[in-house]
């Protein structure tokens, strides 16, 4: 065997170890990391119901009680994630609730001394698509998404210490539509890496966002007669993989 | 061996000197540690549980004191519930009972003649042990050693008069805002309908609704009343103890319907006739989208 060649046995001999240790460096890497099977959601914001846009409703109730002015709403929402590629999808349930006061009023139009208020709980179960694969993939922290949803809301109506009677009907009740949510996450995870890590390795949350989204909902029985609780409406809020 | 010895003298010596006595009442008597009685419940008993612990060189007294002091024998004045013995180890607990009446009658009063409060403090007192390296001695002078201080208090007087409540109409109901005075722990709202007086004026009549809440919610919700009829409202304080003051004046006031959102908006026209069953199936609904929830919320993640 020449001197050379010598050489290059010793130089390939030298270089397997290094070239085994990258291996399990790379597994670590791979290891370190919890697997990523869902989300949870919370957000706040605004619900304005279109009350008064009801077909056959001669006045604005909504807007000569509440002063049209929208409820404070939180909602929380859980996702499972079934596809992960190009993108994620998968279907969510959320759960919220919202209330709005104002003031009772006497058969004169007067204010009466007592108040009422408007309460609802949107249910939503949908299915969403969300473009992480450019935020994972080229650092790129934007995740845009979209929802499809079927809601239910059980509303109901309060004045003074209970739920109202009014013409006989106790004033609550439930009202089923759709909706469609388009909005825009920023992945956190950018701001402090490390953290995003220590934050996965010690909780198990993946990545961490906080997004603002805008919701298109018909809650009106799909057209049918009475409460009209659809809306228009911005959220924002915190959603973290899991 | 010497040093075990005086270890064991000193370990004896402190045991020896832990003297004490615990008593304990259940809340429904102890307010702070005040157990306080009206005249009406002057000669009821309160039960009070005591137990001790560490031996004794002179007799324990468990006794109410009249003066509030505890750390001396019971005199003459004073009411002796229990004297344990020296050297008696076998009565570790019991249960006192306490009436006012007993109390009173050692200071030579009776519930009808004790006009203003007075307190009677609940003692337990007893000379201690001196722990040293020779051995232990007695005390010459009374401690107290019971805890916690409890008082028992005779309250025959009620609280003051409260001033007329504030009252707005409600729908089918009236709203009465009181002023609290000194001593109360309990205010009484009162609704009454109005009667013709024999002096052809306008009287009280028979109550028809009354409340009681504590001292610190001062707005009371009268429901049940009939719209467009006037009614005489009056407050009542009641302390501790339970005495009641007299009535305040009366206030009228009548109750006024008025109209929820709900009603404002049937009488817009609206159509919503309430109820989950005008959601089309909407309990079943309702409850098809909660299990999807618990079944997304109940996946665990492989590990």
């Amino acid at each position: 065997m020449s001197r050379a060649s010598a050489l290059g046995v010793v130089a390939l001999l030298a270089a397997l170890p290094a070239w085994g240790q990258n291996t399990v460096v790379a597994e670590d890497e791979v290891s370190l990391r919890s697997p990523r099977t869902g989300a949870i959601q919370f957000r706040m914001g605004g619900y304005k119901p279109l009350i008064d846009e009801e077909p056959g409703l001669n006045g604005t109730p909504y807007k000569d009680y509440f002063g049209d002015e929208s409820l404070l709403t939180f909602e929380v929402e859980l996702q499972r994630f079934l596809y992960q590629g190009v993108g994620t999808a998968g279907v969510g349930f959320s759960a919220g609730y919202g209330e709005k006061y104002g003031t009772a009023r006497l058969a004169s139009g007067q204010p009466a001394a007592e108040r009422t208020s408007l309460r609802l709980v949107p249910l939503t179960f949908n299915a969403f698509y969300k473009f992480d694969y450019a935020a994972f993939k080229w650092g790129i922290p934007l995740v845009p998404y979209g929802k499809l949803g079927l809601i239910y809301t059980p509303w109901w109506i309060t004045k003074g210490a209970g739920t109202e009677v009014a013409n006989g009907n106790r004033a609550a009740g439930g009202r089923w539509g759709w909706g469609a949510t388009g909005g825009v996450a920023f992945l956190l995870d950018v701001l402090e890496p490390r953290f995003a890590r220590d934050f996965d390795s010690d909780l198990g949350v993946n990545h961490s966002y906080i997004f603002a989204e805008y919701t298109y909902a018909d809650v009106d029985n799909f057209g049918g007669p009475g409460l009209n609780l659809s809306n228009r409406r911005w959220m924002f809020g915190l959603a973290l993989d899991y | 061996m010497r040093l075990t010895l005086v270890g064991l003298l000193l370990f004896a010596s402190t045991a020896l000197g832990q003297q004490t006595v615990t008593f304990s009442a259940p809340a429904t008597i102890l307010q702070n540690n005040r157990i306080v009685v009206s005249q009406a419940n002057c000669t009821a008993e309160r039960n009070v549980t005591w137990t001790r612990t560490g031996n004794l060189c002179e007799p324990l007294y468990l006794w109410l004191s009249s003066d509030g002091t505890c750390n001396r024998a019971p005199a003459a004045t004073d009411r002796t519930l229990l004297q344990i013995a020296s050297g008696d180890t076998s009565t570790m607990s019991g249960t006192l009972s306490l009436r006012a009446s007993e109390a009173l009658a050692a200071t030579g009063q009776t519930c009808e003649s004790q006009t203003t409060e007075k307190s009677f403090r609940l003692c337990a007192s007893t000379n201690r042990f001196v722990g040293d390296i020779i051995g232990t001695t007695c005390q010459d002078s009374i401690s107290s050693i019971g805890t916690p201080t409890i008082d028992l208090v005779y309250d025959p007087e009620p609280p003051p008069v409260p001033s007329a409540p504030a009252v707005t109409g409600l729908d089918s109901a009236l709203s009465a805002t009181v002023t609290v005075p000194t001593g109360a722990t309990l205010m009484a709202v009162e609704v009454l309908t109005l009667a013709e007086g024999e002096d052809g004026g306008t009287g009280v009549g028979d109550p028809v609704a009354s409340k009681e809440q504590t001292a610190a919610n001062t707005t009371f919700r009268l429901d049940g009343l009939e719209n467009g009829v006037e009614y005489a409202v009056r407050a009542i304080a009641i302390d501790a103890a339970g005495n009641r003051s007299a009535p305040s004046e009366v206030t009228r006031g009548t109750p006024i319907a008025s109209e929820g959102f709900y009603g404002g908006y049937l009488g817009a026209g609206g159509a919503e006739t309430g109820g989950c069953t005008a959601a089309g199936g909407g309990i079943t609904g309702c409850a098809v989208l909660a299990s999807l929830g618990i079944w997304l919320s109940s996946r665990r993640k492989r590990s």
